[in-house]
């Protein structure tokens, strides 16, 4: 592996070398090859002058003329490249010839090669097929140095390819150097933010214990507390000597730590984001307005509460309990930001463009406090769930959540504005719907249970729940049928027992109410069915198939409206 | 003043002697050595020599040189011919009284005899295709070949125009070593002017 990876960083440097040696080597051979053409070519000039002179001086040999001979020899001073020409006789006795300064004098000397810096030859004086004597004549060869000028060209390009093959190998490998050095960067970092992804999820993970941590202890104390007064509440009746005023008074104790505990259900659900919102088409200037008589008191004698409403808003499509439970939570929030007193306005108006209008228009709801006011660090948290600056047990943390989760889900938006000691600015802007309100009759028409008086089959898994809801019904005037499941429902209805109305739980073991429902309208089309469920999940996602749906827990004049309307519809 | 005249006169001297000759004035000693170089001079000719083919006749027919009548070189020249090739030809050696034979002769050395001297020799064999070779020293008349001594060398001189007569050509190696050469460049000036003329009409 490793020897595989050194192979291929050095594969590219070494072919490279390859190719300079190959470039040296064939520059070298040239070089050498034209050395001997050089070579060869003085040897060749040099033969064929001295074979001219042996021919020439053949005669005066022959005859011992040595001055004929001289002149002959003479006749080759011309040319400069020639340094010494002699003519031997047979027994080799110098007969005629020159020396010029500068070259050897010996009588025949054998010289060549690469650095020699003259050429011999000899050659023999023939006469008739005799020998009759020798001719040597030493010729100048280049200085080394000349004849290396000229192979200047070939070393200068052979110098310049290598560079050049260098230069792109080093660079090579430079690039791939810095590209392993990347890719190293890279995988590095892949991890890293791996890493990063696996502490932020144990970071979440945390946090997600630590917020269950704080509902944990703020729904147990709320819940200790409503408990504490529905107990002794509970208790106060069992006394026999009670007068109906006091017993009166500790029920109406029950039924409102019953309504408080159910109201913080909710929230927790909203915040949950698995209570379906019932958006209703609604004058938010009525919807204020019917509860500043229960805002008052909450907020107290030291609290000035004032209104500052739009003589007309917009109708907005917004579900009206969450709207209301979202008011509330604001007013709560600004009571406690005010524990020496204070004011509150409530205000209302009609987006312009100067907010951060939504599309199509929004209804303002502002309500403003003059508390403490609070600080710019905490001010983005503040609609975090469970974020609180109360002390554990005296806050759920969900309030401010709640009108967060409650906006948004209605399409809107809430903006909250702070400053210390002079107070808070929390607003909701709220989509303004295309629909109109609806007439005002359903809240004038009084609505009695005895008037649509009639049978209800009621499916309940739940042994205390379908107890309550029976007598519930009872109360209302009507007659009951108990079912414990789907199947044992569908056996009833199946066993034709009259009933006008089926009151059918959601969750149950075996089917379902959804699954219940869709079979008894098969069986029995014109009978009403009203779902139930406290944990409304399955309805958010398959939705409700168009059944009306009560939210546990209800109470009896949830379920006379959706039974009264159910008939009604029925009826029609 | 006398020095200069003196040294003159010297010169003039030394001119006097060069003028009259030298082989008279050469020393005893000297003699057979002159010999030997001549011998050796006669016995390397053949080799700068071209004959008509018809002259030489067999490609391996002895090629003769002659000795006509007085032979100054004796033995000398049995030395220097011995051994000696001219090409594919044997050089041999052939010592006649007079020209009587002398056709079959390559070279000959006219020395002259009690009944022909030199001149009449050369008079005799004169368009034959024969080298003739004189000697200074026993006459004034010149064959092709004319030795001579100067400055103590043997040195010749050679009648071209002679040897054209005999169709012979002389090898220009051999004539550049000559003193003196009569050349044949007037015939063939002649021959030229000739050509012009026939041209002409």
């Amino acid at each position: 592996m490793t020897g595989g990876v050194i192979t291929k960083r050095w594969r590219l440097p070494a072919l490279a070398l390859l190719t300079v040696l190959l470039l040296l080597a064939a520059g070298l051979s040239i070089i050498f090859q034209g050395e001997r053409d050089y070579h060869e070519r003085r040897e060749n000039a040099a033969r064929s002058q001295a074979e001219i002179l042996a021919a020439s001086v053949t005669a005066a040999l022959d005859f011992g003329d040595r001055a004929t001979a001289q002149e002959y020899v003479n006749a080759l001073k011309v040319s400069q490249q020639i340094l010494a020409a002699r003519v031997y006789d047979a027994r080799g006795r110098l007969f005629a010839g020159f020396v010029r300064n500068g070259a050897s004098s010996g009588p025949v000397s054998t010289a060549g090669g690469f650095g020699a810096s003259v050429a011999q030859v000899n050659v023999p004086v023939m006469r008739s097929g005799t020998r009759i004597g020798t001719v040597n004549i030493t010729t100048a060869i280049e200085p080394v140095s000349r004849r290396v000028s000229r192979y200047a060209i070939i070393a200068l390009l052979v110098g310049m390819t290598s560079l050049v093959l260098a230069v792109m190998s080093y660079a090579q490998t430079a690039l791939r150097r810095v590209n392993r050095t990347l890719a190293k960067a890279n995988d590095d970092l892949q991890f890293q933010m791996e890493e990063r992804a696996r502490t932020e999820e144990q970071l979440r993970e945390a946090q997600k214990m630590q917020s269950l941590g704080k509902l944990t202890g703020g729904v147990a104390h709320d819940f200790n507390n409503l408990l504490a007064v529905i107990q002794g509440s509970a208790e106060l009746l069992q006394r026999p000597t009670l007068s109906e005023e006091r017993r009166m008074r500790y029920t109406q104790t029950i039924i409102d730590a019953s309504a408080q505990g159910a109201s913080l259900t909710a929230q927790m659900l909203a915040f949950a984001r698995r209570q379906p919102l019932k958006p209703e088409v609604l004058d938010l200037n009525k919807a204020i307005g019917k509860m500043l008589v229960m805002l008052q008191p909450l907020l107290g004698a030291n609290i000035s509460l004032t209104t500052d409403l739009e003589a007309r808003v917009d109708p907005v499509e917004v579900d009206p309990g969450q709207f209301e439970t979202a008011l509330l939570n604001i007013i709560v929030n600004a009571r406690d930001a005010m524990p020496d007193g204070g004011n509150v306005t409530i205000r209302s108006r009609n987006a312009t463009s100067e907010d951060t209008a939504l599309s199509g228009g929004a209804v303002v709801i502002s309500v403003e406090d003059s508390g403490t006011g609070i600080p710019p660090d905490q001010l983005a948290l503040v609609f975090e769930p469970f974020f609180t600056t109360k002390t554990v047990g005296k806050g759920t943390g969900l309030g401010l959540s709640q009108v967060y989760g409650f906006t948004t889900q209605s399409g809107g938006k809430v903006q909250i504005e702070s400053e210390l000691e002079k107070g808070t600015v929390l607003t909701m802007l709220l989509p303004v719907s295309g629909r109109p309100l609806p007439a005002d009759k359903d809240d004038h028409r009084p609505v009695t249970g005895r008037k649509a008086a009639g049978r209800v089959l009621l499916v309940e898994d739940n042994e205390e729940v379908g107890d309550l809801a029976a007598a519930i019904f009872e109360e209302l005037g009507h007659g009951v049928v108990r079912a414990r499941n789907g199947v044992e429902a569908l056996k009833i209805a199946d066993e034709g027992a009259p009933f006008d109305l089926v009151f059918s739980d959601v969750v149950m073991p075996g089917m379902t109410g959804l699954e219940l429902a869709g079979e008894l309208q098969q069986r029995r089309p014109n009978i009403p069915i009203i779902l139930t469920t406290g944990y409304s999940d399955r309805i958010t996602m398959a939705g409700s198939e168009g059944f009306p749906v009560v939210h546990k827990p209800y109470g009896m004049q949830a379920l006379q409206s959706a039974v009264d309307k159910a008939l009604a519809t029925a009826r029609r | 003043m006398e020095r200069s005249k003196l040294r003159m006169l010297l010169h003039c001297l030394g001119l006097l002697l060069a003028i009259s000759g030298l082989p008279e004035s050469a020393g005893a000693e000297t003699r057979p050595l002159e010999t030997q170089v001549k011998a050796a001079f006669l016995a390397k000719f053949a080799a700068y020599v071209t004959w008509p083919p018809s002259a030489l006749g067999a490609a391996d027919a002895p090629l003769v040189l002659c000795v006509l009548g007085y032979d100054p070189f004796g033995p000398n020249l049995e030395a220097a011919i011995a051994g000696q090739r001219v090409g594919s030809h044997a050089l041999v050696l052939r010592r006649l009284d007079g020209t009587a034979g002398a056709a079959t002769c390559h070279i000959a050395f006219l020395g002259g005899s009690a009944r022909q001297n030199p001149a009449t020799m050369l008079a005799t064999i004169k368009g034959l295709p024969v080298l003739s070779v004189t000697d200074a020293g026993l006459g004034p008349v010149r064959g092709i070949v004319h030795f001579a001594v100067k400055d103590g060398r043997v040195r010749f001189h050679i009648d071209d125009m002679l040897a054209a007569q005999g169709n012979l050509s002389i090898n220009a190696r051999l004539l550049s070593l000559a003193l003196t050469v009569r050349t044949r460049a007037k015939l063939s000036l002649l021959a030229m002017a000739a050509v012009a003329r026939r041209a002409a009409t």
